[in-house]
Order: C-alpha cells, then structure tokens, then sequence
C-alpha cells in the first residue's frame, strides 16, 4: 500500500468530524507494521487540523472571548489549557500556525531586537 | 566614556524602532535528521529558500517542499537536533549584511567572523539569492582588469565585468593566478582605472591553504582591499554550498555603489561536490556523475551575476575568476564542461607546461578569452598582437623539430623566438608586473631585440631592461603607461633605449 493509499484510509476513518472505531478496526487490520506507524501519523495529523488550542494564563476565560475565537474557527474543536508563563494574553495554535498575543512573547522579542542591536 | 544618560537615550530611541505586534508563527516538527538535513512536518506557509530556526537556536533554509513535509539544511551540522524539535518559520529570505567594514575581514558564508575580531551587523542586508541584472542593465565589457600577468594581459585579457575560468589539475599554480591578480589590484597612484575590491571564495579548502592564502594577501597589502568567505573541508556542506552566493551578495552591495568589483571561487568543482552531497540526502533524483539534474543552472545563476553595469544604473562591475579543478587535465568532464560553456573564456593551465618549468603553465592553445580583447589597452594590443600566433606556431614547430635536424633557416630563426619569447612569459609568483613594463617585454622579444642575446640569459636581460629603462628613459615608461596606442616617435624611442641597453648588456 503506498503512502497516498495510507493517507486517503486515515481520511476515510472519521464518521461526522469524529473517529470512527468500527472503520479503524477495519483498516488497521489490513495494515502492516510499518504503514500502521504512518496511518497513525496522519490520523495525528488530521486530528490536529480539526483541533485549536488556546493557551491562557487565567483559569477560566470570558464568555466574550470563546464567542470571538468559535467565531473565528467556526468548525474546529476549541481545547483550552491553562498556562501562566503567557503573563498576560493568549496564544492561539491552529495546526501549524501559532498566533501570539501574549506578553511573554512580546517579552521574548523585544530581548531579540536588543541583543540583535548591540551584538 | 559614555555617559548614563547617552546610553539610556540610545536605548530609548531604539525602543522606538521595535514593533510589538502580536506575530503569527508558522512552525513544524522535525520528522528526521540525518547528514545536515531535517526533514520536518507543519510548516505550511514556508518558501523555498526561506530561512528557518530551530527550537535550539540553529538555523537553516528550505531547499524542498513536499506534501506533507520541508526538506531543510542546517547550517551548523544540526547534530543537536532530534526528532520531535520544533522548527519556525522566519518569513526572511537568507541574506547577509554587506557593508564597507567587511574589508579586510574573513567571513563564514552568513556573515559571522572567523579572524577573531568583533562581529558586523550593521550594513545593508544583501539575499544570496537574487536574480542576475537584465540586459537592459548591462554595457559590454570594455575596462580591463588587469592581472600583472604577462602572459594573461598580453593573449588573454581579462575585462571588468568579464567571467573568465581557471582551469587545470591540482597544483599548477590556478589559486596562484588568483592571488597574484588581487595582489595587482594594489591602489596605483595616477591610475585612471578605479580600484578594485577583491573578494576570495575559499570553498572546500583545507583550513591550512585557506591560512596561507590569507597570509600571502597580508603580506602583499592586500588584505586592505580584499574581503574572504571562507567555508573549508570540515564546515558543513550547506555552508560549502552557500559561500559562493554570500560572496557575490556582498560583491552586488559594492556594485550597486558603482564599485568594481573582482570575485574569485576557489573552488567550483569543490562547490558541485557541496551540491551533490546536499542532493543525494535531499533524495533528488541522480544524473550524470551522480549530480543532479539542476547543477548547470546552480552555476550559471551564479556567473550570470557577474555583470558590467551601464552608467544609468552607477557602472558598478563584478569580475567573476571561478577556478575549477580537472582530474588528469580531462576538461571534458561533468563540470568543466558544464562550466566552460557558461564562462566568457577560459585560463587552462597543464601539467606538462608546468613540469617542463614554464609557470605559469597557461596552455595557450586551449586558453580563450571571448570578451577580453575589447578590454585591452590600445598599448598592449599593439604590442601583443602577433604574439599569440607566432607562439602557437612555435609549440606546433617544436614538436615538430624534436623528429628531424635538418630545418632551414627561417624555421630555425621562428623557433630560436619562440623559445625566447617562452622564456620572457615566465613569471615567478606573487610578483605581478605593471603593465608599461609587460608592454616593453612584449614588444622587445617580438620585434626580435632578443634574437641575439642567450636564452638563459632572457630573463636576466629583461629585469635589467626594465631598470635601465625607468631609470634612464621614464618618459618611455609614462607614454606607455597612458595605455595609448604605441606611436611611430614612441616605437623609435624605444628601440633606441633598447639598443642603447644591449650595448650595456653585453658588456
């Protein structure tokens, strides 16, 4: 089975956005060692396409802000973790793409700029 | 001594400059890293050629995107890598800060120092990568870069602008060559040329050839004009792939300011090599001596930035001397072949020439230079003109004497020339000649003043020559030296100076 093949099985494996056990068992059982590793690779992958996570220093974040951000990925799954390194602000992770509104980061890149200044 | 209240002011104003934005990353996993190369996942939104940093502080640059994964060469080896590391974007195509204070400084390929001294940040950010000037920007080659080579600015002359190839096995002199011409961009007074700065590529080399080159160039003064990129045998071969582009970004800064500019890659076989390594582990597909399929464009792009600007856009010029290495003097191999076609004219030097102590070992036969001759000084052409021919037929006649000792008189008279004119195109190394003096040699063995005087005794006659000549005859060396055409009242002065010095000579 080629990588291709692989790939279109992983994507076949979700039922209404969710994991489908009955097809995974299916398909897992046809599936040698090696191309089990990159099947469960993409269903990562893909899992993690339909996922955003949001990170925040608070515990609880305002009702204004989970509007704005369902608004924002309107058909993806929203996980919040707490995470009080941020300081102050959010930091948004969709995939691949990182948005930082965060002080830490500011932080970080103003230390970037000054020591790329005076090196 | 600062003062407190400078350094916070300074501090502020530079506070002014940062933005800070909320700033979207782009970032990946890395899936694999094996030889340099790190295959990551993510990364969606980069570029080829983007440059890209690793959650270490490492850097490298994308040279493949796939479906689902980039292809990434790490610039510092990357042994720290490991599988699961994040990897981001940096939206930042490679380049390196060019300025006027990388004169006299050795450089890796991304700007950091490698003499020991402070690092340079400060000056304009040049991409490696850039796409060569149009042909609306360029003039034809028309200003001479002179070498201080007789052999060179006499037959194969060598024009701003111009890309000329040194050819040849190892150890004939090709690095040689290239020294001694940075060395001859010494500033002269009353020159009407610009100056030149010169920029040596050391890519490949052992560390300790690298160190004596320099040491030559510092020696000879001409560390004050020469900036070197040095990327040697141990570094990674991203950076070995790299150090010819760096090179030629911070020649295009000098350019653009109208600078002349002379750039040496030394050398572009060792290049090739950095190439196809960094290939195979990419997994592109193998062709011809297991390069790949794009190695002719990975140069071509490089010389065509090579260029002679006009004056509507500042007449800045890089002069491109990349040098080649030959296994068994066999120029019709892979990358010389691929290298000659794309060069305006080659410097192929021999090992029989050289074992047979003619140095430099320039083959004249197999050495062209397709642009140079527009570049000549009227002088020297006027003097040189029929040297090329009557040495060619020389070296066919030699061969030809060495199976019979019946000749006539006429033949024996073109070969007892031509071994002095052989004779007077031997130069030593690092000991390039102005060209007033070459003009003099020239003209005095083709005109036959030294048909009568001992082929072991030519070079001799021409060192004296020359003294007796700047000191008892300068108006001679001054005329010449304007590079003019060489006039009737001249071409009598100096026959008469000559005759005037063989009655001395022989003496």
């Amino acid at each position: 089975m080629t990588i291709k093949e692989i790939k279109k099985l992983a994507e076949q494996s979700f039922t209404n956005e969710n994991l489908d056990i009955k097809k995974i068992k299916r398909i897992i059982s046809l599936l040698g060692k090696k191309q089990l590793k990159a099947y469960i690779k993409f269903l990562k992958k893909l899992e993690n396409e339909r996922l955003v996570w949001v990170f925040t220093p608070m515990d609880k974040v305002e009702d204004k802000i989970t509007d704005k951000i369902k608004s924002i990925f309107p058909n993806k799954k929203i996980e919040y973790v707490k995470d009080p390194n941020l300081i102050v602000g959010l930091r948004v992770v969709d995939n691949d793409m990182v948005y930082e509104f965060n002080l830490k980061d500011s932080l970080d890149n103003l230390i970037t700029h000054l020591k790329r200044s005076y090196d | 001594m600062i003062k407190n209240e400078e350094i916070i002011k300074e501090l502020e104003k530079n506070l002014m400059t940062f933005s800070h934005d909320a700033r979207t990353k782009n970032v990946g996993v890395v899936e694999k890293n094996s030889d340099g190369v790190v295959v990551a996942s993510g990364l969606s939104q980069a570029f080829m050629g983007e440059q890209v940093e690793f959650e270490n502080g490492e850097k490298g640059m994308i040279l493949n995107l796939d479906e689902d994964y980039v292809s990434i060469i790490v610039f510092g080896g990357g042994e720290k890598i490991t599988e699961g590391n994040k990897v981001k974007t940096t939206g930042k195509i490679l380049s390196i800060m060019a300025s006027e204070k990388l004169i006299g400084r050795v450089i890796s390929p991304l700007g950091d120092p490698l003499d020991g001294k402070p690092g340079i940040r400060a000056g304009k950010s040049m991409p490696l990568e850039k796409i060569a000037a149009g042909v609306i920007e360029r003039e034809p080659v028309h200003t001479p870069l002179k070498t201080g080579i007789k052999l060179i600015d006499a037959i194969i002359p060598i024009g701003r602008g111009q890309r000329e190839l040194i050819i040849g096995d190892r150890g004939l002199g090709k690095t040689a060559i290239a020294v001694d011409t940075i060395i001859n961009q010494k500033p002269k007074k009353n020159s009407k040329l610009k100056p030149v700065i010169c920029i040596y590529v050391a890519i490949g080399q052992k560390q300790s050839t690298v160190a004596q080159v320099i040491e030559k160039l510092k020696e000879a003064g001409a560390m004050d004009y020469t900036i070197v990129v040095c990327a040697t045998a141990g570094d990674p071969a991203a950076l070995q792939y790299l150090a010819p582009y760096a090179g030629v970004a911070i020649a295009e800064s000098f350019m653009e300011k109208g600078e002349d500019v002379l750039i040496i890659y030394d050398d572009l076989s060792k290049h090739a090599w950095a190439y196809r390594q960094i290939s195979l582990v990419l997994r592109r597909p193998a062709g011809r001596e297991a390069y790949p399929g794009d190695i002719f464009y990975l140069h071509s792009r490089l010389l065509e930035r090579a260029v002679k600007l006009n004056k509507e856009f500042g007449g800045g010029s890089i002069t491109a001397l990349p040098i080649v290495e030959t296994q068994a003097n066999d120029i019709s191999a892979y990358i010389p072949t691929n290298i000659i076609s794309i060069t305006d004219g080659q410097i192929y030097l021999q090992s029989d020439l050289f074992n047979g102590g003619i140095r430099p070992a320039i083959s004249i036969g197999n050495s062209v230079s397709r642009v140079g001759g527009a570049a000549q000084t009227p002088a020297i052409k006027s003097a040189a003109g029929k040297m090329r021919l009557e040495l060619a037929q020389y070296r066919e006649l030699a061969v030809f004497a060495q199976f019979g000792s019946e000749l006539d008189q006429a033949t024996l008279a073109q070969l007892e020339r031509g071994k002095r004119m052989t004779e007077i195109l031997k130069q030593p190394q690092y000991q390039p000649m102005p060209e007033s003096l070459q003009v003099l040699s020239i003209w005095a063995v083709t005109n036959g003043f030294l048909d009568d005087i001992g082929v072991e005794s030519t070079r001799k006659f021409e060192s004296e020559y020359h003294t007796y000549t700047e000191r008892n005859h300068p108006d001679i060396i001054r005329t010449v030296e304007t590079g003019e055409k060489l006039t009737e009242d001249i071409i009598k002065k100096m026959g008469k100076a000559t005759d005037e010095f063989k009655k001395i000579f022989s003496k």
